[in-house]
């Protein structure tokens, strides 16, 4: 009957979830799956692994939910210093202004922030002991949100520095993707094999604010008219994409090896529609219909899980992440005619294909993200059958060059370390919590060629600043067995 | 059972901390936010963009053309035009684009001004009786070398609402929509379009929108005699200002006129204070009356001077053999106690001829200013001061502070003035007083002086005082009017100066009030001199 009530509240609770879910960027690029916490890995059998490897349900008995709430608490700065100014003396004949202005567009941007994000997931056998598992789950892999201080001490003579030095980049907003998955695994006795396979469901939404100039620039005024502006960009997509894994019991009850695939979104770049608005200058604000370009990369997954004893169980696991996928994010007007063509930009950010439909492209954000890989090492302690402590620790790699990272999307090299207590309360129900603090290692692109070195359409405010960031993660979560 | 009741609380713990601390994006909250911030710099349509002096006329020609976008006026784009109108006063324009002043990193380009793209052809454009015309320059596509706002190419439909002011000059306001790379309307932008002399584009100083020297609407509201034609606009601010009577060398030129006049007109003070000054003009040479002045005053800022009945000696034109009457209607928004200059409106009295043109006016004793007696000088350029104002160095902003008897101890106001060199022999020195507060411009410097030896006279009209409820003086709380003077006694020019003021309160009391003023380029000055 439980089973019966949970499974007829969870399209609910999927439905609430979606209102309220960012992602919580705390792997490479934006990568943001941390449910599960150390045991969200690919050597697992949990509702978790139908992301993290859908073999592992096929290891699964009976019917299991996991509800896990991530829950982040983020800290970042973003120092930009003066030098990252175009114009460095944009008022010559006021020395007073041009200092006020050059404090307006610099300094330090700061962000506290506490962000939720739900994964719900549930598998089952339907009570048959049979060796197909089928599974669904609704999560957040991908994205984050932010919401960067106001700088009540800003000059008023320049209206917009109010939103920080970072703001031509990111004020305020939510790149976020979530996914609902649908997965199967098939276990082969014989072999202590288990394959399984996934599709997904992402759904793809940015809605985000940034100051912005039309000719890429961050001048403030111009011939004493108001020249920043805003650009409110509120996009949306539906994109598919596909997963697969094998988990092999190397050792009866002792040890597990996983291997798993996900697909790109939409294997290959995806097409946001929605909205732009914009405050451009003096001019009254308008608003346009515009696709935006984006990419999300495949990933591989590995694991091993080891427990030589009963009490005692090691784990190591990783991925390999190829961000190299997003090359580039293109703005376009919607009513553009071959945006592949027109969106395709030379080494200097220039047209590559100025025949093509390039009057309709609004902005290229150049990203030429790298392939990021981390890898986690972990163990656990049971004091009593019922009571679990697990400890971890890990080092995810930096996907975005020093010319791309800018304060909406940072990354940087980063340590983990992970504590957490896992109390199985009955025997149908295991309450976990798990502590994650992510160590993001400053970094200072300030002497680095940056956005403000390409030329249009790609060109942007300098965005050479000294980044830190540091992310305290809690997993939540709770496990029902039937 | 302990740990599990533990681990229960701790999750709900952090489960409701995270929901109650969750910081939920508002990017549109945020968005809207900075629209109310700025709303005071949007543009809504600028004032001057509808001049009440257009008249229909031949005003064919090649012009340099600005137009002024509303996103950024004060990088406008430019077109070299040319306008070509029949007998039927129907047009047909070309629109050259061409390449902006700088590049899009704002380096200065080598080959500004220089024609980029295909020009665009409007043809059939008819200019009304009332000096207006319409045309629509549809998917206009321009080169991202002319587009100054963001170096890409463009393309847009561009409708120009225009309106005639003389045979050589023209402009207005500007509609539409860019409607690539993306849509962006171009509502509240302007345009204006002056003659091209000279085949080097660099040295025109563009214009971006409709001058000043609009013919303010003088009227009363409603008239009781011709209630039917309801109420035709707001009453013009008449204001007499002192000092002005005495005689003047006129000049001036109407389109239609081959050669420019030159009288002599004398006025003096009125006890009308809807006239201010009344009196006549006459022959330079027999000294004989040719009209009268009916009244030269100041109607919202702007000089007005109307001479009715401007008499037309029989030869003078072979338009008129036997001679006739002319109506004379002179604007004039520059200038001072030595004289003015600004628009002429000619119309023949009785017959369906008018004109535009020019005038300019300087005392017949003046030792500061000449009128030249030239074929070509017109309008202000006539004017020539006998000897440079020699105020060079006091340009620049100022901050300013000031503190009059009646604000003691009220902590003085801090204000931005500005201070440029004239491009107008008349003033010297012009500018702005602006507010810190928001931005406003609060009055205009008409003009500056050499006080004594060294020192510098500024003089500023109509200097709003905006309401305030905190304000310190009662009367003052719903706003008020003033004009000032501010004489330095102690400056480094250009860096800093300070010295006494002369507040003469108009609205909503006449009072005059003494004070003490301190200005400084780079710090918050005092408000008096040490």
């Amino acid at each position: 009957m439980l089973g019966i009530g949970i499974a007829r509240a969870l399209p609910w609770a999927a439905a609430a979830a979606i209102l309220t879910t960012s992602g919580v960027v705390n792997a490479s690029g934006f990568s943001a799956a941390r449910f599960g916490g150390e045991r969200g890995n690919p050597t697992e059998s949990n509702p978790s692994t139908l992301y993290y490897n859908p073999a592992g349900i096929g290891f699964s008995t009976g019917t299991n939910v996991l509800i896990d709430v991530t829950t982040a608490f983020r800290s970042a700065t973003a120092d930009r210093p003066q030098s990252a100014i175009d114009n460095q003396n944009p008022f010559p004949d006021d020395a007073a202004k041009n200092a006020a202005a050059l404090d307006a567009n610099s300094g330090k941007g700061t962000l506290s922030n506490t962000i939720v994000a739900p994964m719900i997931g549930v598998t089952t056998d339907f009570g048959l002991d049979i060796p197909l598992k089928v599974g669904a789950a609704f999560y957040a892999p991908f994205g984050g949100q932010a919401v960067w201080d106001k700088n009540d001490a800003a000059d008023p003579q320049f209206p917009g520095a109010v939103d920080g030095s970072q703001r031509w980049y990111t004020i305020d907003g939510t790149i976020r993707t979530l996914a609902i998955t649908g997965g199967a695994a098939y276990y082969l006795e014989p072999a202590r094999l288990s394959i399984g396979l996934s599709g997904n469901v992402y759904l793809n939404t940015i809605e985000t604010l940034r100051a912005r100039n039309s000719d890429g620039s961050d001048d403030l005024e111009l011939g004493g008219s108001l020249k920043e502006g805003r650009s409110l960009i509120s996009v949306s997509s539906t994109d598919f994409g596909m997963g697969a894994g094998v988990l092999w019991e190397a050792w009866r009850r002792k040890a597990w090896v996983g291997l798993s695939y996900q697909s790109r979104p939409n294997f290959g770049h995806m097409e946001l529609e929605g909205t732009l608005q914009n405050y451009l200058g003096a001019a009254q604000p308008n608003e346009a219909d515009v696709i935006l370009t984006s990419s999300l990369p495949d990933i591989l997954r590995f694991g091993i899980r080891v427990r030589p004893k009963f009490r005692y169980e090691l784990r190591i696991f990783g991925d390999y992440t190829r961000w190299s996928a997003l090359e580039q994010q293109c703005l376009v007007d919607a009513s553009i005619s071959d945006i592949d063509a027109a969106c395709e930009v030379n080494a200097d950010g220039s047209f590559k294909n100025p025949g093509a439909d390039t009057g309709k492209v609004i902005q290229n954000l150049s990203r030429k993200w790298n392939d990021a890989f981390g890898i986690r090492l972990g163990g656990s302690y049971w004091f009593s059958k019922d009571l679990e402590l697990q400890v971890g620790g890990g080092y995810d790699s930096n996907a975005i060059p020093d010319e791309a990272l800018d304060a909406a999307l940072m990354d940087m090299d980063k340590f983990t370390a992970t504590l957490g207590v896992v109390y199985q309360a009955t025997e149908w129900m295991g309450l976990g919590v798990v502590a994650t603090n992510v160590f993001y290692l400053e970094r200072d692109t300030t002497d680095s060629a940056g956005n403000n070195d390409l030329v249009l359409p790609s060109r942007q405010p300098g965005n050479q600043a000294v980044y830190n960031q540091n992310i305290f993660v809690l997993n939540t979560n709770v496990t029902l067995t039937f | 059972m302990n740990i599990s009741r533990t681990l229960l609380a701790l999750s709900a713990i952090s489960l409701v901390v995270a929901f109650v601390a969750c910081n939920a994006p508002d990017p549109e909250g945020r968005y809207d936010e900075f629209g109310k911030l700025t709303e005071d710099y949007r543009a809504t349509g600028t004032t001057n963009n509808a001049p009440n002096n257009a008249v229909q006329v031949d005003f064919s020609g090649r012009y340099f053309l600005s137009i002024a976008t509303s996103v950024l006026p004060s990088t406008p784009l430019f077109f070299d035009t040319t306008v070509t109108v029949d007998e039927s006063f129907v047009a047909n324009f070309s629109f050259q684009p061409l390449k902006t002043d700088f590049d899009p990193m704002g380096a200065p380009r080598a080959d500004a001004r220089v024609a980029v793209g295909d020009p665009i052809i409007v043809n059939g454009v008819q200019l009304g009786t009332d000096g207006i015309f319409d045309l629509e320059l549809t998917d206009a596509a321009v080169s991202g070398e002319a587009n100054p706002i963001s170096g890409g190419d463009i393309v847009a439909t561009i409708q120009l609402h225009g309106f005639v002011t003389s045979a050589t000059a023209f402009c207005g306001s500007v509609d539409g929509q860019v409607s690539e790379p993306t849509q962006i309307g171009l509502a509240g932008s302007t345009f204006a379009a002056i003659p091209i002399s000279n085949d080097d584009l660099t040295l025109i100083m563009p214009e971006g929108k409709c001058a000043a020297g609009v013919v303010p609407v003088d009227d009363a509201g409603t008239d009781a005699d011709d209630a039917d034609m309801g109420d035709a606009g707001p009453l013009a601010k008449i204001r007499c200002p002192a000092g002005l009577e005495g005689d003047y060398v006129l000049t001036f030129k109407a389109d239609v006129q081959s050669a420019r006049s030159q009288v002599k007109m004398t006025v003096a003070a009125s006890a009308d204070t809807n006239l201010c000054y009344t009196g006549e003009v006459a022959s330079l040479t027999s000294g004989d009356k040719i009209g009268d002045v009916e009244y030269l005053r100041e109607a919202d800022g702007v000089m007005q001077i109307l001479v009715p009945n401007f008499n037309i000696p029989p030869g003078a034109t072979p338009l008129l053999p036997d001679g006739g009457e002319s109506r004379l209607e002179l604007t004039a928004t520059h200038w001072t106690k030595e004289g003015s200059c600004g628009d002429l409106f000619f119309s023949l009295v009785g017959l369906p001829i008018t004109s535009p043109g020019d005038f300019a006016a300087i005392r017949q004793d003046s030792v500061l200013f000449t009128v030249a007696d030239s074929m070509t000088a017109a309008k202000c350029t006539a004017i020539e001061p006998v000897t440079a104002c020699g105020l060079d160095a006091y340009a620049g902003t100022y901050n300013f502070k000031f503190i009059t008897e009646s604000t003691a101890g009220a902590g003085g106001n801090p204000t931005l003035i500005t201070l440029e060199l004239a491009t107008h022999p008349l003033t010297c020195l012009s500018g702005s007083w602006i507010s810190k507060t928001n931005g406003s411009t609060l009055a205009n410097v008409q003009y500056a002086e050499l006080s004594g030896t060294d020192q510098v006279k500024l003089t500023v009209r109509n200097f709003v005082i905006p309401p305030d409820p905190t304000n310190v003086i009662s009367f003052l709380r719903e706003g008020g009017l003033a004009d000032a003077t501010i004489t330095s006694t102690q400056s480094v020019p250009g860096t800093s100066m300070c010295g006494t003021m002369s507040v003469s309160l108009i609205e909503p009391l006449a009072i005059t009030s003494a004070a003490t003023f301190g200005a400084d380029v780079a710090l918050e000055p005092a408000v008096a001199c040490p």
